[in-house]
């Protein structure tokens, strides 16, 4: 439950003139401006007939009939005290609204807004990226919209779209050629052609002699979205038979047999001669998600980046975020300075898809992470500590020594430089 | 609460997004403000016209009804005309609170996937958020135009970003760098004037001050003058210093040009004082509240000052004017005055960065593609700093602070020293024999760093704790 959010959003309703309504104060000024303009013509009409028939009148009879004038006036006077009357009440309808809409305002922001104003982003600003790193973030980009939304660019024929690429983001050719025909199946899966992106499992199988489960399950996904674009144009018959027969085969091995309960859900109800009322919403959300599936697994195929370098970098810049301002406030209240050492002041606990890029060994002796220039050594107990802490502990290697962590005694002999892979 | 994925609260993602609240809020009472002058001016209008209308109806004479016909007619029109009025500033009000709305919709979005623990509809979220950032940064940098709002519109984000606040920041700023071009940005002053004052803020000074100096440039001593008394003689007590260099400036410049302009004065060698430079310039008497030291006016044109004075030439001041400006346009509307994009990175690289990163020997070599060739993901060095678009930029920023070892399951070490997860090494030797890549017996797993072939029997159980 967030707070802030429940506060914004019940200060924004307090905007409108009743919960019921869309309308501001300033909406309503606007209509009854235009009721009092309506209300004008209308006593502009009395006037109008109240001058024709007075010059009736004359034109009549001559004289003047006494009680005839008399009513003539009391009508004179009538409309002359309607129309004083309607605007005076448009003169107080203005107040009235203005002074409402200016309290909405004002309580908005003094309820709402002005608790929203925590701090400043720029305060964290502190390890400033270098001058050149435009050039480098625009191909970040290039390739975050390549891996991304390449079919959503401006242009769509393979030479344009690597040229617009590269002017535009200046992103290489080389790496986004490799998303082109990846942006042309999600074109036209999303347009709901769904032939292109079968072929290309196919291709795959055939490539490969392993099975990949992704691409199953993508075939799968699409033989049911094909089914749903079914159910809007063809017979409960031809679905039903499509989706008995056309079910891809290798697929119910794969655990997404439970995604078959989706296909028998959808066949009952279509055989009960239920509507399907969603459907468009289904068909939306099923091409999403084939789009995803497919997208993954093309960039796995092709050695392209999983995800785009720079979500993947935003994502722990927002994770972290919430550190960094802690840290600040902190810092300003003590008045420490921020950090002299090139490690930041503060361990960030990133998900398991953000830190598992290198493996990283802290060494238990001196706590301290390991690097190129004090690797982690492999004692004779098959413990690992760092060099520096080796060196202290074997007095330079001069002597052997017992290790930290267990009885086993270690001549430098033992030892052995040794190297984490993660793969 | 736990977090999916260690991301901040709900709370904390409002407070960092405060300026998309705080922009519509700011046009919205700005759009009241003109509203009201509007209403202020149509409705003493037409109470003026509604005197006309009663003396004229008052007669309850057919002749005199007849003009009051017209006059309400006229009365009518008006408030036609008045109508159209409103209905600009209304729906400019529904437009604002429209950004609002969908605003908190997002948030809401957010919070949903968190209550419901959909951590892949968050991860999706992120991506939208993601867009924003970049959607701002391309709007803040263009590199083609309006390349920002066409990203976020082709994902339909368009309605979270306040395109014209920032694009107007880049239309002041290129006039001001790009064409030395002053008047976007006094139109802007003159718009914003109570709030600059307000900040006491040296903007207005600065753009005056840079008027002036141009004039001088052109030679145009005459106008110089003008702007001098008109514009920049209101800052005399909080800009003296500034002032004073002014003049000795144009003082100096008059002196080296052959055509001398037509100045009134000509008494040039007598203003060595505070008070008879001020009466020279301003053609009044110094005002004595301007207690100030009178000696500093002394020695207007000399030489110690030619560096100041090129100086005041130089072109660079317009990146600085331009930089005051988007201080002040920036925090009047809450904006941060870096691009968040940029922030974002800052943090992000220092969060992944390990010592590890950045170091080539840490990669596997690029000719080795027995694996790449396979359709595995292994061994690919998929780290975000490591990127080519992020290795430069992360040079020089810190590392991650990290108290405990991150490795993997089961760590075996090879007799050459390299740990590796001993099932994954095992699954990775079986692909290469499936794929008929690597030619392996069965008990034998392939190093595919070393490129050499072990003996499962060789696997050394590591401890490291
Ligand atoms: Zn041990
Ligand atoms: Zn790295």
């Amino acid at each position: 439950m967030s707070k802030l959010l429940e506060t914004l959003d019940s200060e924004f309703n307090k905007l409108y003139s009743s919960d019921a309504s869309e309308e501001t104060p300033l909406k309503l000024y606007l209509k009854e401006t235009h009721e009092f303009k309506v209300h004008l013509k209308k006593l502009k009409a009395h006037l109008n007939k109240h001058i024709e028939e007075s010059e009736l009148q004359i034109k009549g009879n001559g004289d003047v009939d006494k009680l005839n004038s008399n009513r003539m006036d009391k009508k004179h006077a009538l409309i002359v005290e309607k129309l004083n009357r309607s605007h005076k009440n448009w003169n107080n309808s203005i107040k009235k609204h203005k002074k409402l809409a200016k309290q909405h305002y004002d309580g908005f922001n003094k309820n709402a807004l002005v608790k929203l104003k925590k701090f400043d982003i720029d305060d964290v600003y502190v390890n400033k990226l270098p001058e050149n790193s435009q050039k480098y973030i625009n191909q970040a980009i290039g390739l975050h919209i390549a891996r991304y939304n390449i079919s959503m660019l401006p242009v769509q024929e393979k030479s344009d779209v690597l040229k617009y690429l590269q002017d535009v983001y200046g992103l290489d050719k080389r790496i986004a050629e490799h998303f082109i025909i990846m942006g042309q199946i999600v074109e036209s899966l999303k347009s709901g052609k769904l032939d292109s992106c079968p072929e290309w499992c196919n291709m795959q199988k055939e490539k490969s002699a392993s099975k990949s489960p992704t691409i199953s399950i993508l075939e799968y996904e699409i033989y049911v979205l094909k089914g749903l674009q079914m159910i809007k144009e063809n017979s409960v018959l031809d679905v039903c038979k499509y989706l008995i027969t056309a079910i891809p085969a290798n697929t119910l091995n794969e655990k997404e047999i439970k995604n078959g309960k989706h296909v028998a859900e959808l066949l009952t109800r279509l055989m009960l001669g239920e509507k399907i009322e969603n459907i468009d919403e289904l068909i939306k959300e099923k091409t999403d998600l084939c789009i995803k599936l497919f997208t993954d697994e093309y960039c796995l195929k092709n050695q392209l980046p999983f995800d785009s370098p720079l979500f993947l970098i935003v994502l722990s810049g927002l994770i972290s975020f919430q550190f960094f301002i802690k840290y600040n406030q902190i810092r300003a209240y003590s008045h420490v300075g921020w950090t002299t050492q090139d490690e930041l002041p503060f361990d960030v606990s990133l998900p398991e898809f953000l830190s598992r890029f290198h493996p990283i060994f802290i060494c238990p002796v001196l706590k301290e992470e390991t690097t190129r220039d004090n690797p982690p050594y492999s004692l004779a107990c098959h413990h690992v500590i760092s060099k520096k802490a080796l060196d202290r502990l074997s007095k330079n290697g001069s002597l052997s020594f017992k290790c930290p962590y267990c009885p086993v005694h270690t001549s430098m002999a033992k030892t052995k430089k040794v190297k984490f892979i993660m793969v | 609460m736990a977090t999916l994925i260690n991301e901040p609260d709900t709370d904390f993602h409002l407070q960092l997004n405060e300026q998309s609240f705080h922009i519509p809020y700011e046009l919205l009472t700005r759009n009241f403000k003109l509203l009201n002058e509007l209403i202020e001016r149509e409705s003493s209008l037409l109470n003026k016209k509604f005197h006309e209308l009663n003396s004229l109806l008052s007669k309850n004479a057919i002749s005199h009804d007849k003009i009051a016909i017209t006059k309400l007619n006229s009365i009518i029109k008006s408030i036609d005309l008045f109508e159209a009025k409103l209905n600009d500033k209304i729906t400019r009000e529904s437009e604002l609170l429209n950004r609002i709305k969908l605003r908190i919709n997002f948030f809401q979005d957010l919070q949903t996937f968190k209550d419901n623990h959909d951590t892949n509809k968050l991860i999706d979220w992120y991506q939208k958020y993601s867009n924003l950032l970049i959607g701002e940064y391309l709007t803040r940098f263009p590199i083609i135009e309006k390349s920002g709002k066409r990203f976020l519109t082709e994902q339909n984000l368009q309605n979270l970003l306040d395109f014209d606040i920032l694009e107007k920041a880049n239309y002041i700023s290129n006039a001001l760098v790009n064409s030395h071009d002053l008047q976007p940005l006094i139109a802007w002053i003159d718009e914003n004037n109570n709030y600059l004052n307000k900040r006491k803020s040296i903007l207005e000074f600065k753009a005056r001050f840079q008027e002036y100096l141009e004039l001088l440039k052109l030679n145009d001593h005459k106008n110089a003058i003008r702007s001098l008394q008109r514009n920049l003689l209101p800052f005399m007590n909080t800009n003296f210093d500034d002032l004073k260099i002014a003049c000795g400036l144009l003082v100096f410049m008059e002196n080296c040009s052959n055509d001398t302009p037509n100045t009134i004065i000509t008494n040039h060698d007598n203003i060595d004082t505070r008070e008879k430079a001020y009466e020279y310039f301003f053609h009044k008497r110094l005002d004595l509240s301007m207690n100030t030291d009178i000696n500093k006016m002394k020695s207007l044109s000399n030489s110690e000052n030619l560096d100041r004075y090129r100086e005041l030439l130089d072109d660079h001041r317009w990146t600085i004017l331009k930089d005051t400006f988007l201080d002040e346009y920036y925090s009047l509307y809450g904006i941060s005055k870096n691009d968040p994009l940029l922030i974002y990175i800052s943090l992000g690289i220092p969060t992944l960065k390990t010592k590890a990163c950045l170091q080539s020997d840490n990669s596997i070599p690029s000719e080795y593609n027995i694996l790449q060739k396979h359709n595995k993901n292994y061994l690919k060095n998929s780290c975000p700093v490591c990127n080519d678009s992020f290795a430069p930029i992360a040079e020089n920023l810190p590392f991650a602070h990290h108290t405990e070892s991150k490795l993997f399951e089961n760590p075996v070490m090879l007799p050459n020293g390299n740990v590796y997860d001993s099932n994954k090494l095992k699954e990775m030797s079986h692909l290469l024999i499936v794929e008929k890549i690597a030619n392996l017996k069965d008990n034998e797993i392939f190093d595919p760093i070393s490129k050499t072939v072990f003996k499962e029997s060789d696997f050394v159980t590591m401890y490291p704790t």
